[in-house]
C-alpha cells in the first residue's frame, strides 16, 4: 500500500547498487583489496614538491571521502593523511565523511549539495557525470601536478572524454574468467589451457555441468546492466565495437559480424544446458552462485570474484584458478572490458575547495606512504587469515620505479594471491564505451534474455538489429558531442 | 468481553457437522502452512548467522550449523552501536505514531462526522495524492525538506507521517462506522466535539488504530533508503546505519556475521507485533455499536 | 448530519457560518498544512519539472513539451502499461480474496489465534536482502518447489521463463503484502456484533451463508476500499520486479513504475520521470473521476 512506496525504494536502491558496483569492478573487492588515495606513513618529502603550501591563503574547508566503519584502517590512515595534510596547508580544514558513490544517490546527493567535496566512483561514470557537470574537469590541475605524466595511461583512459580529463584512477581491472578447480577436480576432467577459446569454454563447462544437482558449468550474468556488461566481453574478443563515433555522431556498431558471434555464443550456451536455469543473475547472484560451488565459471573484473570467493565465500585459496577471456579462435586475442575506479571533484564545491580537495588527493601519490600502507593492509589480512587480492592495474605503470617498490611490498608476504605471468601477458583490456553505456547495457539484456528463455531458433542477427536500431532512435542520436 | 468472545461466525453447535469439521481442519491446515512459510526466513537467517563462512555458502546448504558459532553475534557487535540506531528508530517509530494518529484522527473524524465546508474537495484534495507515484516527486521531496531545515532531525519524519492518505481512508472508514446517536447524544450531555472525539470515537476505532500502529512500525523499520538520506551518523535509525555501514555493496564484513545483525534486528519487531496484536480486536468490550 | 436542524442557509451570515464549521474546520486544518507543505509543494515542483530539462548545477532549463514527447516515443512505455495493466489484473485476480479468507479463517481459530492474527504480517520485517535470496531458492530449479513436484511425480515448473515469470511474481507479492490487508480485515471483522450471527443461525444460516449474508455485507466498505488501495498500489509496483527479474525476461516484467525509476535514478532523466508521473496522474484522476460518474449513474437508474 502506501508505504510500500518508500519499502520500494529501498529495494530499488540495492538492486540498482548492485548493478552499479558490477559495471564498475565491484567496489567489494577493489576496497578489500586496495587502501586507495587513503594512504598513510610520514615520508613527507616526496609530496612537498607537489603541493606548495600557500602559507597565507584564505581558509578552505573541504570534506573527504571516508570509508564505512567496518574498514576501521582505512579510516585511520585517511586520518592521518588528512593530518599531514593539514599541517603543510594550515588554511585548509579536512572533515572526513561517510558516503559510499551509489549511483542511486548521487542524484539527491548532487541536488542537495552534499556529496563531498571528493568522491571515488567507477570507471563508467565518467561521461554522465561530466556530462551532468556534477564532476570538474581536472586537465589543468593536472598540468601542473608533476607526477601527472607518471599515471598509467590505460587506468586513466575511461576518464579522458574529449580530450579533457575528468578524474584520476585509483586502480583499473581487466575482465577474466574465475574457475572453481574444485568442481572439474570432482567430475575428475582436466582443466582447459590458459590461452583457451570459446569452444574450449563450452566443452569445459559441459563436462562439469550437472543440472540435476543445480551445478552449472557457466555462470553469465543476465539481470540488469551487468547482463550486457558480461555479454560486451565476447563482442570485445570477437573483435567488435559497441559503438563508432565520427563526425560528431554516436552510431550502434554492436549489431556486426563479430556481435552476431558473441550472440551465438551465448546461444550456444543456453542450447548446450550449460548456464544456470535461473538467468536472473545480477551481479552477487552470480557471485553467491560461484561460492556455493554451483558453477564452476564466472566473469568478473580482475580477481574480484576470486577476492570473494577466497576471503568471504568460505572457498579454499588453491581451489580458484583465474583464466583470460577466450579467444573466438586459437591463437586469437583475449579482450575482455576494462574498468576502476576513480578520484573526482565535485562540481558544486568553490573553487578553492576544487583546488584543495584535488591537491588533497594526489597529495601522497607516488609516495611511499602509500605503499606502506598496503603493507600494513596485507599484514593486517594475514592476521585475520585471509589472502590479499592486489588490482591488475595500479594507477602507476608497472614498469616504473614505484611499480617494482610495490612489486617488493608484494613479495615480502605470503598471503598475496600472485597473478600467474602468463594470464598476464594473455590478458587484454579494452575501456568501456563512452556514450550511453548504460542504455546500451540495459537495452543488450533484454536481447541476452532473449536468447536464455526462447526455446529452438532465433534470428539473431534480428535480434542484434532491432536492439541497435532502438538504441540508435531512442539513445546515440541524441548525443551532443562538442 | 467475554461474552462476546464465546463466538465468531461458527458456534460450538456447527462443530458438530462432519462437513464442517473437514473444512475446518483444512483451514486449520492451511493456516499452519502459511505460517510456516512465514516463520521459515526467520529461522533461516538465524540459523545462518550461526554457520561458518563455509557453511554459509555450502550447497546445498546444511539447514543446521554443524557447530553453533555465537562469536559471530560478539563479532557484529563491533561494527555497529545498535543500542543508539535502535533508539532512533524508536523515536521516529514513537513521533511518527504521535503526530500522525493524533492530526490524521481528527482530520478523518471531521471528514465522517463534522460540518465540513466543500466536503468532497477536501477529501479529493486528500485523497489523490495517492494516485502520484511518490518516485516521481522524490528529488523535490527530499529538497523541500532540506528547505524547510529540518533535514536530520526527527521532525523530518515526525511531520510528513501525518501526510498520509493511506492510513486517513483508512480511519475515516472506521469512523463512518461509528453510529451519529452515540454522538448526538454526548452532544446533547454538554460534550464538546473534541470530547466526542476523545472519549467515544478513539476508544471504538481501537482494533484500527492497533492495526495502524503495526502498519506504522514495519514501514518505520523497514525504511533504509530514505532514512539513509535524511539523517546522518549517529541520528541514522537502524535498518539505514545496517544499510549503509553493513550490507552495502563492497561491505568486506563476512555474510554470517552480516546475518547474525539481521537476526538482532528481527526480535524486536515480533516482540512488538505480539504484544500489539491482542488489542486488535481488544478495544471493542465498549459495547455493541452497531446493529 | 441530516438530523441537524438549523442550516447555514438558513441562517446567513459570516459569523454563523463561522460557528457552523468551526469544529469541522478546526481539526482539518493541520492536516490541510501539512499534506500542502509535505505533499503538494512536492508534487507541484514535480510536476514543474517535467517541464524542464533539470540540472542542479548550471540551473534548469525549460524545455516545453519535449519531455514527454521522448516519453511517449518511447516503445518500452507501451509495452510498461500493458505489463502493469495485466500485473493488476492477475494480482487482484488472484491476490485480492487471500487476506479476507485469511482473516476470516484466523478470526475462527480456537488456539493461538492471537499469533495467528501478525504471522501472514511477518515477512514486512523481513530485510529484502533475505526476502529475495529466499525467493530465488524456492524457485530454483533443484529448490524446494520444483524437488517436491519432482517427488510427486510432476515435471518442474520454470518459474524464470517469460511466461511464467509474471505468476511467479504475483505469488512472491501476495505472501508478502497480504498480511497488512489481513490485519485490516481482522479490525473491520472484530467490528461485526456477534448477535447478527446468532440471529442468522437462530434463523437456519449454515456456516456459508453466515459468511455471504453476515460477515461479507458486513465489509462492504472495507472491500471496495482495500479494492481501491490494492489497484493503486499494484498500479504503483516495481519491488520485486526489479529484485526478482530487473524487468526481464526481454521487458516482460517491466511495470510503469519501474520504467520512471529507471529514468531518474539509472539515467538521471528527472524530467522524464517527472513526467511519467504526472502522465499517471492525470490518467488515474480521469479514470477514479469516471468510475464516481458511473457508479453514481447506476445507483440513481
Amino acid at each position: 500500500m502506501k508505504k510500500s512506496l518508500l519499502v520500494s525504494m529501498l529495494a530499488l536502491v540495492i538492486v540498482i547498487a548492485g548493478c552499479g558496483s558490477s559495471n564498475n569492478s565491484s567496489p567489494s573487492s577493489s576496497n578489500a583489496a586496495s587502501p586507495k588515495e587513503s594512504t598513510s606513513a610520514p615520508a613527507v618529502e616526496s609530496s612537498k614538491e607537489a603541493s606548495p603550501s600557500p602559507a597565507n591563503a584564505d581558509p578552505v574547508s573541504i570534506i573527504a571521502y571516508a570509508f564505512a566503519a567496518d574498514k576501521t584502517e582505512e579510516n585511520a590512515t585517511l586520518n592521518a593523511k588528512i593530518k599531514r595534510f593539514e599541517a603543510k596547508n594550515p588554511n585548509v580544514t579536512i572533515t572526513p565523511k561517510y558516503w559510499k558513490y551509489e549511483n542511486t544517490e548521487i542524484a539527491i546527493k548532487m541536488a542537495s549539495n552534499s556529496a563531498q567535496t571528493e568522491f571515488t566512483t567507477w570507471a563508467t561514470e565518467g561521461k554522465l557525470l561530466s556530462s551532468k557537470k556534477w564532476i570538474i574537469d581536472l586537465t589543468d590541475n593536472l598540468a601542473n601536478w608533476p607526477y601527472a605524466k607518471d599515471l598509467n595511461e590505460f587506468a586513466l583512459a575511461p576518464y579522458i572524454i574529449e580530450g579533457k580529463t575528468y578524474g584520476i584512477p585509483i586502480d583499473a581491472y581487466g575482465m577474466t574468467i574465475t574457475i572453481n578447480k574444485k568442481l572439474f577436480e570432482q567430475k575428475g576432467v582436466p582443466l582447459p589451457p590458459l590461452d583457451w577459446t570459446w569452444d574450449e569454454l563450452i566443452e569445459a563447462a559441459k563436462a562439469v555441468n550437472d543440472p540435476a544437482k543445480g551445478i552449472a558449468g557457466f555462470i553469465p550474468m543476465g539481470k540488469g546492466t551487468e547482463a550486457g556488461w558480461n555479454w560486451t566481453n565476447f563482442l570485445y574478443s570477437a573483435g567488435g565495437e559497441v559503438q563508432t563515433v565520427a563526425d560528431g555522431k554516436v552510431t550502434a556498431a554492436f549489431n556486426s559480424e563479430a556481435g552476431l558471434n558473441a550472440l551465438k555464443f551465448y546461444k550456444n550456451l543456453k542450447d548446450a544446458n550449460v548456464i544456470p536455469k535461473n538467468w536472473a543473475l545480477g551481479y552477487g547472484d552470480a557471485l553467491t552462485l560461484f561460492n556455493q560451488g554451483r558453477g564452476a565459471m564466472v566473469m568478473c573484473g580482475s580477481g574480484n570474484a576470486l577476492d570473494g570467493a577466497i576471503n568471504q565465500g568460505g572457498i579454499n585459496k588453491d581451489d580458484v584458478l583465474l583464466y583470460p577471456i577466450p579467444s573466438m579462435t586459437k591463437g586469437g586475442k583475449h579482450v575482455g572490458v576494462a574498468g576502476g575506479n576513480y578520484k573526482v571533484i565535485n562540481g558544486l564545491a568553490t573553487k578553492e575547495q576544487q583546488k584543495a580537495a584535488f591537491d588533497f588527493v594526489v597529495d601522497e601519490y607516488f609516495t611511499d606512504a602509500y605503499l606502506d600502507s598496503i603493507d600494513a593492509q596485507i599484514t593486517s589480512q594475514k592476521a585475520k587469515n585471509q589472502v590479499y587480492v592486489p588490482q591488475l592495474i595500479n594507477y602507476w605503470n608497472d614498469s616504473s620505479d614505484y611499480g617494482k617498490k610495490y612489486e617488493e611490498i608484494l613479495a615480502k608476504h605470503d598471503n598475496v594471491y600472485k597473478y600467474s605471468p602468463e594470464l598476464s601477458k594473455l590478458m587484454e583490456s579494452k575501456p568501456e564505451a563512452t556514450y550511453e553505456t548504460q542504455a546500451y547495457y540495459g537495452e543488450m539484456a533484454n536481447a541476452i534474455q532473449k536468447v536464455f528463455t526462447s526455446k529452438g531458433d532465433l534470428d539473431l542477427q534480428k535480434i542484434l538489429d532491432d536492439t541497435a536500431a532502438k538504441l540508435q532512435k531512442g539513445s546515440f542520436d541524441k548525443v551532443k558531442i562538442e | 468481553m467475554k461474552a462476546a468472545h464465546d463466538r465468531a461466525i461458527m458456534s460450538r453447535y456447527d462443530f458438530r457437522k462432519s462437513g464442517v469439521k473437514v473444512v475446518y481442519a483444512f483451514m486449520v491446515a492451511c493456516i499452519v502452512l502459511i505460517s510456516l512459510s512465514m516463520l521459515y526466513p526467520f529461522v533461516n537467517t538465524f540459523l545462518n548467522s550461526l554457520k561458518s563462512t563455509k557453511e554459509f555458502f555450502a550447497f546445498p546448504a546444511p539447514f543446521f550449523p554443524s557447530k553453533w558459532l555465537w562469536g559471530n553475534y560478539k563479532e557484529s557487535l563491533t561494527y555497529l552501536k545498535i543500542g543508539m540506531h535502535f533508539k532512533n528508530t524508536i523515536f521516529i517509530f514513537a513521533g511518527n505514531t504521535f503526530f500522525s494518529l493524533t492530526f490524521l484522527g481528527l482530520a478523518a473524524f471531521s471528514l465522517s462526522h463534522l460540518r465540513v465546508p466543500f466536503k468532497k474537495w477536501v477529501t479529493l484534495y486528500f485523497m489523490s495524492t495517492l494516485l502520484i507515484p511518490s518516485a516521481s516527486y522524490l528529488i523535490p521531496n527530499f529538497l523541500n525538506l532540506k528547505e524547510l531545515g529540518v533535514l536530520n532531525s526527527y521532525w523530518a519524519f515526525w511531520l510528513p507521517a501525518g501526510a498520509n492518505a493511506f492510513f486517513l481512508l483508512l480511519l475515516k472508514n472506521f469512523f463512518d462506522g461509528i453510529h451519529k446517536e452515540l454522538f448526538e447524544s454526548a452532544r446533547i450531555d454538554g460534550a464538546s466535539e473534541f470530547r466526542c472525539f476523545l472519549n467515544i470515537a478513539i476508544p471504538l476505532s481501537a482494533p484500527i488504530l492497533i492495526t495502524l500502529i503495526l502498519l506504522g512500525f514495519a514501514s518505520t523499520w523497514n525504511d533504509f533508503y530514505w532514512s539513509s538520506l535524511v539523517m546522518q551518523e549517529d541520528k541514522l535509525p537502524l535498518a539505514a546505519a545496517i544499510y549503509t555501514k553493513i550490507i552495502y555493496p563492497g561491505s568486506t564484513i563476512n555474510w554470517n556475521v552480516r546475518f547474525a545483525i539481521l537476526s538482532m534486528t528481527l526480535l524486536p519487531p515480533l516482540v512488538v507485533f505480539l504484544f500489539f496484536q491482542r488489542y486488535i480486536i481488544g478495544g471493542l468490550s465498549l459495547g455493541a455499536v452497531k446493529g | 448530519m441530516e438530523l441537524q436542524l438549523d442550516s447555514p442557509i438558513a441562517k446567513p451570515g459570516l459569523r454563523r457560518r463561522t460557528r457552523w464549521y468551526f469544529w469541522g474546520m478546526l481539526f482539518l486544518i493541520p492536516e490541510i498544512v501539512i499534506f500542502f507543505i509535505f505533499l503538494w509543494v512536492p508534487i507541484f515542483k514535480g510536476v514543474a519539472y517535467s517541464f524542464y530539462n533539470v540540472d542542479f548545477i548550471s540551473g534548469n532549463s525549460f524545455v516545453g513539451w519535449q519531455n514527454y514527447n521522448e516519453v511517449l516515443s518511447n516503445p518500452d512505455f507501451y509495452t510498461a502499461i500493458q505489463n502493469t495493466l495485466v500485473y493488476m489484473g492477475l494480482a487482484v485476480l488472484l491476490g485480492f480474496w487471500v487476506p479476507i479468507a485469511m482473516a476470516i479463517a484466523v478470526s475462527e481459530l480456537k488456539w493461538f489465534q492471537g499469533p495467528a492474527r501478525i504471522v501472514g504480517y511477518l515477512p514486512s520485517i523481513i530485510p529484502a536482502i533475505v526476502l529475495y535470496g529466499m525467493w530465488q531458492w524456492f524457485y530454483d530449479p533443484v529448490g524446494p518447489i520444483n524437488s517436491f513436484l519432482n517427488y510427486i511425480g510432476l515435471p518442474s515448473f520454470d518459474f524464470y521463463s517469460k511466461e511464467h515469470a509474471v505468476f511467479s511474481l504475483i505469488i512472491l507479492e501476495t505472501w508478502q503484502n497480504f498480511g497488512s490487508a489481513t490485519l485490516i480485515y481482522i479490525a473491520g471483522l472484530a467490528a461485526i456484533p456477534r448477535d447478527l450471527y446468532e440471529a442468522a443461525e437462530l434463523d437456519g444460516a449454515g456456516v456459508w451463508a453466515r459468511i455471504r449474508y453476515v460477515t461479507l455485507p458486513s465489509l462492504k466498505g472495507l472491500l471496495l476500499l482495500l479494492l481501491v488501495l490494492q489497484l493503486i498500489a499494484t498500479s504503483q509496483a516495481f519491488q520485486s520486479q526489479l529484485l526478482m527479474f530487473g524487468g526481464g525476461p526481454d521487458n516482460a516484467t517491466l511495470t510503469y513504475l519501474l520504467l520512471t525509476t529507471r529514468e531518474a535514478f539509472t539515467y538521471f532523466n528527472f524530467g522524464k520521470a517527472s513526467a511519467m508521473g504526472v502522465i499517471m496522474f492525470i490518467v488515474l484522476v480521469v479514470f477514479s473521476i469516471l468510475t464516481i460518474k458511473i457508479r453514481k449513474g447506476g445507483d440513481e437508474a
